[in-house]
């Protein structure tokens, strides 16, 4: 009854009968029966064979801002992604080699193929999906502005025609083009430890930095008295591999699917963050 | 027409001419084969009631097989379920031997081997008992037998969760494990809730509960490495099946729970 609700085909268990099918199926099928060889074994096509042969996978991590990536007092690697990306390489059954690459090298180091994946807080921007394959995305950030406590500026409508400070190839300057179409005159600067000097020397100047980092920035510096007023916008992030390596993306999918329902994408992030991992929209 | 095709079938059947193609499997190439075939081989273990197993008239039945039709039926292609062993599934697929499998748990060792299609339902696993048996909790089971298939999840779950002391015994399927559990000859069972209740109904007199849940997991399909036109294949017709209901409508028809909203990936 079952059956006849959902209009299922009533055949079932049919092997194919030569008989019953148009002709160009026959001529298919007339090949298949004469296979002789058996199957060669499918592995899998791409560098998700190479990870698994070597019994390693180099991960290329960014070590710039908590909660993402870090380095402790002793010299270890800490933050959110450094411990995704040692979850992920426990999931591939391999040892994880992370190597530590500066803001602008990541990208670059994927594409090279120096590393076979990245876990590197790397926002999922159309320029960089032109270059790179995303994952899909497992964290996002506001980017956030940051400005003297006595500066006139109240909301980020206020920028237009002013000077705001943001990494030249991030999602943050991203946010401000968006945002402003060129009313804003940006400021690029290779780092965040840049983004405080300009920052210092600019006094009129906005900062265009993610949220976490503008905190982190206030507590270490409180002699330049910045203050937080408005999200300029939102960007998801992802792990990004070379293009052509679909194996090893969906491999990667699939991982990231367990770990956000099982619950263990948000006891990282809580860990880190010391904050609820926000709702994650699909890629 | 018909002595053009002709002609054409005997160019495309070097067979005929004492030349036997190997069938050396080509990755990206099984969508193509499929469709060109009119045929699904479908790798399916059955005894495991309520999900895949024969019926009265031995036909192959039950949720993973009819969820497995919509998918069929949107290739417009014929199932072939082809009987595997659990333990043999995964080297079934990789040798091409089938195309697809089905009722698999989403696992990373799993994600290893082969690529998982978007999850179809979700499945808790737990541990079934006599009404009379008071083991509660995991650590409960030192010195106490559990049966399990063989090769499954099951298997997987039940070493990850009991004490070493535990004493697992594999049986080839769901039935079979079932039987050792009604005739007593282990304390419990660790299997799907579903399958639970099927074999609480077949047996009521063994007084059969669901004591309680150890994990959950995603069920799915999954097709070999390197086949994504099939797998995204697969994956829009299970988001086509899961928008227009008819995914719901197998799921709590079986389980007797609704699929509710399922992620995808």
């Amino acid at each position: 009854m079952l059956r006849q609700a959902l209009s299922l085909p009533y055949r079932i268990n049919t092997r194919y009968h030569a008989g019953m099918l148009p002709l160009s199926r026959r001529a298919f099928t007339a090949l298949s029966l004469t296979a002789t060889a058996p199957a060669r074994a499918q592995t899998p096509t791409d560098r998700l064979a190479s990870i698994l042969a070597r019994g390693e996978v180099r991960i290329g991590v960014w070590l710039g801002a908590a909660p993402w990536g870090f380095l402790l007092d002793r010299g270890d690697m800490d933050g959110s992604e450094v411990e995704l990306a040692r979850r992920l390489a426990d999931d591939l059954g391999v040892r994880a080699i992370l190597l530590p690459l500066s803001f602008n090298e990541r990208i670059p180091a994927v594409v090279r193929g120096d590393v076979d994946l990245l876990c590197a807080t790397l926002s999922i921007l159309p320029d960089r999906m032109r270059r790179v394959a995303f994952a899909h995305a497992h964290g996002r950030f506001d980017v956030v502005m940051g400005v003297r406590q006595e500066s006139p500026v109240r909301r980020p409508e206020d920028l237009a025609g002013r000077t705001v400070i943001a990494l030249e190839q991030g999602a943050s300057r991203q946010s401000v083009e968006e945002r402003f179409l060129g009313q804003a005159r940006i400021l690029p600067v290779p780092d965040y430890a840049a983004a405080l000097t300009a920052f210092a020397a600019h006094p009129e100047a906005a900062l265009a930095v993610p949220d976490f980092t503008l905190r982190r920035m206030i507590l270490d510096h409180p002699e330049l008295r910045i203050e937080s007023r408005g999200v300029m916008g939102r960007t998801a992030y992802a792990i990004a591999v070379q293009q052509g390596q679909p194996d090893l993306l969906r491999f990667i999918n699939t991982s990231v699917f367990l770990m956000d329902q099982d619950g263990t994408l948000a006891e990282i992030h809580q860990r880190h963050a010391r904050a609820p991992r926000p709702r994650q929209a699909r890629l | 027409m018909r002595r053009r095709s002709s002609i054409l079938t005997l160019l495309a059947a070097p067979c005929l001419l004492g030349v036997r193609p190997s069938r050396a499997q080509v990755p990206g190439s099984a969508l193509a084969r499929v469709l060109g075939a009119g045929q699904l081989r479908v790798g399916i273990t059955l005894a495991t009631r309520p999900y895949a197993y024969r019926d009265p008239a031995s036909q192959v039945a039950g949720l993973d097989v009819d969820v497995m039709r919509l998918i069929t039926e949107g290739l417009d292609v014929l199932p072939d379920f082809v009987e595997l062993p659990a333990i043999e599934r995964i080297a079934a697929l990789r040798e091409a031997r089938v195309d697809v499998l089905t009722g698999l748990a989403i696992t990373p060792r799993r994600a290893r081997q082969l690529l998982f299609c978007t999850p179809y339902m979700q499945q808790d696993y737990g541990v079934a008992m006599r009404g009379t048996t008071m083991l509660r909790r995991p650590s409960d089971f030192s010195g106490h037998t559990v049966a399990v298939q063989g090769g499954s999840e099951a298997h997987a779950i039940a070493r990850q969760f009991l004490p070493p002391a535990a004493q697992i015994r594999t049986y080839p399927d769901i039935a079979a494990a079932g039987e050792a559990l009604v005739r007593q000859e282990v304390e419990a069972m660790i299997t799907r809730r579903p399958a639970v209740r099927d074999l609480a109904q077949r047996h009521p007199e063994a007084g059969i509960v669901y004591r309680f849940t150890l994990t959950s997991r995603w069920m799915s399909m999954a097709v070999a490495f390197g086949e994504h036109d099939l797998l995204r294949s697969i994956n829009t017709l299970l988001f086509q099946a899961r928008e227009n209901g008819r995914l719901g409508v197998i799921v709590e028809a079986v389980t007797g729970y609704p699929v509710g909203t399922l992620p995808a990936f």
